[in-house]
């Protein structure tokens, strides 16, 4: 995604939610460092698991 | 030596059996809180005269617990009935807690004495204790280093003399963090041990309660009375790690550890190999957990914030308002895969626990970082700062499982942690092994106060 299209997609996820940001004040580079990072969890084969709080038995 | 460098277990002895009062114990620690307070900033809040009026009822009370008459300290995250409830917060500035939170009210039960609110980085959401609206609780190694966050003050504190515990919240390493950077043990036990009724939450799936000491001993204590279990973890303090087997980790995720704090760990690994621990070298998933984390925590705490996002967003420090927002425009399906990777993680780490008792790593891979720092370079290139501290502790939120710092050495003049993490609901296992290494490790230098 292209720094453009990720201020966009910011910029719209904020306004959708009622949040008004200034577009200077928009931690694009933080997302961006953010998304990279959680790329990691695409290489764990999650997909037959429920998206379910993790509870360990006593 | 002062009262206030007694240990937690010393001085409720001393207390339980006559040779001090109360009052004297409170007296002293107020004293050290003079002196440290205008340096160092372990506190948001001071009332000494309400500390004194506590020990004076403890003074005339039998004996509550195995707290009796001992100060404490509470991260201003947890209610505290009548003090202030900021949370490090400008938005909260004039809270006062109607009433304890759960682990307050057992503390209060067994005994302690409240002294003070402790300082934290804003809304536990950061782990330099870097706070623009209450100033910075500063390391006692150097005043010119953060002392780690979020629960900076409290470690602060129990570092200094001005309490002989405290309670901290860990996110992603907000107990162990401050611990290992200032020097004191740290613990974050299994996630839903300790209640978390009354604390401000940061991000609910990943917060958890834990105490901060001096000794490994005295957080036992603590940790008894938080989770309601006499008994329980300092009975097996002596049993040593004869035959324990000891997982150490390797791969590309440990190569980004500073040299000192790498030879530090390896010494720490040699002296619970000398005390009969058997080690093994064992792969863990620590990006993927680190990246369940992240996910999790980011979108939890924008999921708490999101009302003052919308109404006050100018009342928040830039680091966090920066960081709710990331959180509020993550895609909802990296929410629900970080779930499920996390459940698949937990899976692997029950086949992790048949062929290893413990976990070891450094707790931080890095020495204390100055004021400001964004970057710090280890292994040749430059690392984000924020997640370097919580390299080795958020995988450890993301999977609810029990973990101790306990101090092993300097790197450069500073604090350097070993951390230890066992099986869900073994914190026993994990407190008797980090005591079997303090003791082995033999004393180590106090901060100057």
């Amino acid at each position: 995604m292209t720094d453009r299209d990720l201020r966009a997609w910011m910029e719209a996820a904020l306004e959708a939610r009622g949040v008004r940001v200034q577009p200077a004040d928009l931690p694009v580079d933080q997302l961006r460092a953010v998304l990279r990072r959680l790329e990691a969890l695409d290489a764990v084969d999650a997909s037959a698991e429920e998206p379910a709080p993790l509870c360990w038995d006593q | 030596m002062s009262v206030a460098d007694l240990t937690l277990v010393q001085v409720a002895r001393a207390v339980r059996s006559g040779e001090l009062s109360p009052v004297e114990v409170v007296e002293a620690v107020l004293e050290r809180t003079s002196r440290v307070q205008p340096r160092l900033q372990p506190f948001l809040w001071l009332d000494p005269e309400r500390a004194l009026d506590q020990a004076r009822q403890r003074a005339q009370e039998p004996l509550r617990g195995p707290l009796h008459g001992v100060p404490v300290t509470l991260k201003d995250l947890i209610a505290e009935r009548g003090a202030p409830f900021t949370c490090g917060s400008a938005l909260r500035a004039g809270e006062v807690a109607a009433e304890d939170a759960e682990v307050t009210r057992r503390l209060r039960e067994a005994g302690a004495v409240f002294v003070g609110r402790a300082h934290l980085h804003e809304f536990a959401f950061g782990v330099s204790n870097d706070n623009p609206h209450f100033g910075r609780a500063r390391n006692p190694w150097d005043p010119e280093r953060s002392p780690g966050g979020s629960s900076g003050g409290s470690a602060v504190a129990v570092a200094t003399g001005c309490a002989f515990g405290s309670v901290g919240t860990d996110t992603g390493g907000s107990v162990r963090i401050p611990a290992a950077l200032c020097g004191v043990v740290g613990v974050k036990p299994t996630y839903g041990l300790v209640p978390r009724h009354g604390v401000f939450p940061l991000a609910p799936s990943l917060d958890h309660p834990g105490p901060l000491a001096r000794t490994v001993e005295d957080a036992a204590v603590l940790l008894e009375v938080l989770a309601g279990s006499p008994g329980r973890y300092t009975s097996g303090l002596g049993s040593g790690v004869r035959g324990v087997r000891l997982g150490v980790p390797r791969g590309r995720w440990w190569e980004v550890v500073h040299p000192l704090v790498a030879a530090r760990f390896q010494e720490a690994v040699q002296v619970l190999q000398r005390e009969g621990a058997r080690c093994t070298p064992v792969d863990f998933p620590w990006e993927a957990a680190s990246a369940v984390a992240t996910a999790l925590l980011l979108v939890e705490a924008a999921a708490v914030h999101a009302e003052g996002l919308r109404t006050r967003p100018e009342g928040y420090g830039m680091d966090v308002r920066e960081r709710l927002l990331v959180g509020l425009c993550l895609p909802a399906e990296r929410y629900v895969q970080a779930l499920r990777v996390r459940r698949v993680l937990a899976s692997r780490c029950r086949q992790l626990w048949d062929q290893v008792d413990l976990l070891a790593s450094p707790t931080v891979p890095v020495p204390a970082p100055r004021w400001g720092e964004q970057t710090t370079e280890v292994a040749g290139a430059p690392h984000d700062t924020r997640s370097l501290l919580t390299r080795f502790t958020n995988p450890f939120n993301a999977l609810g499982l029990p973990a101790a710092t306990v101090p092993c050495g300097f790197a450069e003049g500073l604090p350097v942690g070993l951390q230890l993490v066992g099986p869900p609901w073994q914190e026993a296992r994990v407190l008797a092994a980090a005591a079997a290494y303090e003791r082995a490790r033999g004393p180590l230098a106090s901060p100057e106060v």
